[in-house]
């Protein structure tokens, strides 16, 4: 097998992680190496608007686990393996001519996760010493793996994650039944946060292979950004590979999975808290509509005075960031009034949705009721 | 208008910036200076409005071509690349890459005018074409770390097609994200962009 069929199999079957370049607080000095990592990361391409930024590839695609959504799963697959050093020389070349911004290093597991960590780490140790890579590395732990090996693999990477699949015990033992929950994932969740790396962790969850609730994955992830120090989540909707034993499952609506993302950057960035979404579920589902908009509704009686509210309100009208509520009070706080609405639309508040729940100097969006028909 | 009042503008935006804009006049200036500062600041008033997207038009191009640039690597080991860019960020760029690639001898440059940097920093003005500068260059230099790199196979494009997931095809953000302009950066072809359907293709 040639190179270039090892980069289209492993990439392939990698394309269902997800993972971003940013936030890697490391500073070295590049002088005598290659590569650095920029701050807000770079996406060096888009496919169906989805960013290709860093190299995603698998080691291997061979997999002794029976996970029943995933591919590597699947029977009738073409399995391929990078050995280091094909894998260290193909992401150098793709890093220099500016294809991709770091490396996403993820694997199937041959035999068991050690044997293929150490390999993985061989590959990462290449690239870093090898070449003198200096730029972002994000190294994915295999369930299972040990601690020596997780403490090796961080010394050579900017990032380490471990996908949880399923929000709780009950819901992996339904799509996995070699993957124990608590020892071969949360354990090693624990370890990772005391290893201080530069990026911290991630992991990524599976929506809708196991008929979970929305209610179930925001909890479990809620739980982990408390416990852990989780610097984010991924949410990727299942989608029914040819071939495994979920292949005649129905696929998960793409809407779900963009209202957990914004669910999940409220409580990450806004600072709310889950028990107020709890109030606009359904049978522990988030509502069809925006859960901001839908929350809104529920909280506001009437319009609120956009230069007498504090930061806590207008963080939760929608329309309204963080970015834009914290000038409106720096407007505030240097005696500046705010007295139009075409001044909210200059500082970057999206009045299509925010009209109905603000007043600006006494003027406010008359409702449909108060129309004498 | 008063001296200190003059300064503030200047002091207050990255003027570095705004002035590679290829609309940037200075008489934009010289109004917000005489309007009231904290909304300027807010980006509350039109003036201070175009003001703060001029800088972002320009940041906006100099990290899309930064992001979508391919560098070539020539057959002694020069990292090159031309760019297509409206507003003048060519410096902007090569020092971006001199930074990322401090070893190497980099070539970037657009039809208005052609960059080089060396491993020292020292950065030289062209007024030849890109292909032109590279094969002077070529004369008395040759790296062989990325000579042993350059091979025939065209890795990018087969990675980059492996990234496609069917199911998740959203044509709008594509075209949203990955603007047309951008793609010749990348010698990748998109299927989004090959224009509507003659009839009898149908």
């Amino acid at each position: 097998m040639n190179i270039l069929d090892k980069v289209k199999i492993l990439g392939d079957a990698g394309k269902y992680d997800n993972c971003a370049s940013s936030a890697s607080k490391r500073k070295v000095d590049v002088k005598d190496g290659i590569g650095n990592a920029a701050k807000g990361g770079l996406c060096h391409s888009f496919i169906n608007g989805r960013c290709v930024s860093l190299y995603k590839t698998l080691y291997t695609n061979a997999c002794s686990f029976d996970c029943k959504y995933c591919e590597n799963s699947s029977c009738n697959k073409r399995v391929a393996k990078f050995t280091p050093d094909e894998l260290a020389k193909t992401f150098m070349k793709l890093y220099i001519t500016n294809c991709v911004e770091g490396l996403f290093l993820s694997s199937g597991i041959v035999q068991n996760p050690d044997k293929t960590t150490e390999e993985m780490i061989q590959a990462v140790n290449l690239i870093r010493n090898r070449y003198n890579f200096h730029g972002y590395i994000h190294f994915k732990v295999l369930p299972g793996t040990s601690k020596e090996l997780i403490k090796q693999a961080s010394e050579f990477s900017d990032r380490l994650s471990i996908n949880l699949e399923a929000p709780n015990k009950n819901r992996l033992n339904e799509v996995s039944s070699v993957k124990n929950f608590k020892t071969d994932i949360l354990r090693r969740q624990a370890w990772i946060k005391r290893m201080k790396l530069p990026a911290g962790q991630t992991t990524q969850l599976v929506v809708g292979a196991s008929d979970e609730t929305d209610l179930e994955i925001l909890k479990m992830v809620d739980w982990e950004y408390e416990n852990f120090d989780l610097k984010r989540a991924y949410y990727s909707a299942f989608i029914p590979v040819p071939k495994t034993a979920f292949e005649n499952k129905q696929k998960t609506m793409l809407n779900r999975e963009h209202k957990l993302y914004s669910v999940d950057f409220m409580l990450r960035t806004y600072g709310m808290e889950l028990k107020e979404f709890k109030q606009i579920m359904d049978d522990g589902n988030l509502p069809k509509e925006d859960p901001k908009l839908v929350l809104a509704r529920e909280n506001f009686s009437g319009p609120v005075d956009i230069n007498e509210s504090s930061y806590s309100e207008l963080i939760r009208v929608p329309g309204i960031g963080p970015l834009s509520a914290k000038k409106i009070i720096s407007l505030k706080k240097s005696g500046c009034k705010i007295k139009k609405y075409e001044e909210l639309h200059n500082i970057g508040i999206v009045l299509k949705r925010a009209k109905q729940f603000i007043s600006v100097n006494g003027c406010r969006q008359r409702m449909l009721g108060e129309f004498n028909v | 208008m008063v001296a200190g009042k003059e300064c503030w503008v200047n002091l207050m935006y990255d003027l570095e910036y705004i002035k590679r804009h290829k609309k940037f006049d200075q008489n934009v200036i010289n109004i917000l200076n005489n309007q009231d500062q904290r909304l300027v600041l807010n980006k509350a008033t039109k003036e201070s409005r175009t003001f703060h997207d001029w800088g972002k038009q320009v940041g906006g191009e100099a990290h899309r071509i930064i992001s979508f640039t391919r560098l070539k690597i020539s057959d002694k080991g020069i990292l090159y690349s031309e760019i297509f860019s409206e507003h003048k960020v060519e410096d902007i760029v090569i020092n971006f890459f001199h930074r990322r690639f401090p070893k190497f001898l980099i070539v970037i440059g657009s039809k208005r005018i052609v960059y080089s940097i060396d491993k020292f920093g020292v950065r030289k003005k062209h007024l030849e074409s890109v292909k032109n500068v590279v094969n002077h260059l070529e004369k008395n230099y040759f790296d062989e770390f990325l000579m042993n790199l350059n091979s025939e196979e065209d890795m990018w494009k087969t990675y980059y097609y492996s990234q496609n997931i069917l199911q998740r095809r959203n044509k709008k953000l594509q075209v949203k994200m990955m603007p047309k302009k951008y793609m010749k950066h990348m010698g990748i072809e998109n299927e989004f962009y090959k224009g509507n359907k003659k009839l009898d293709e149908f």
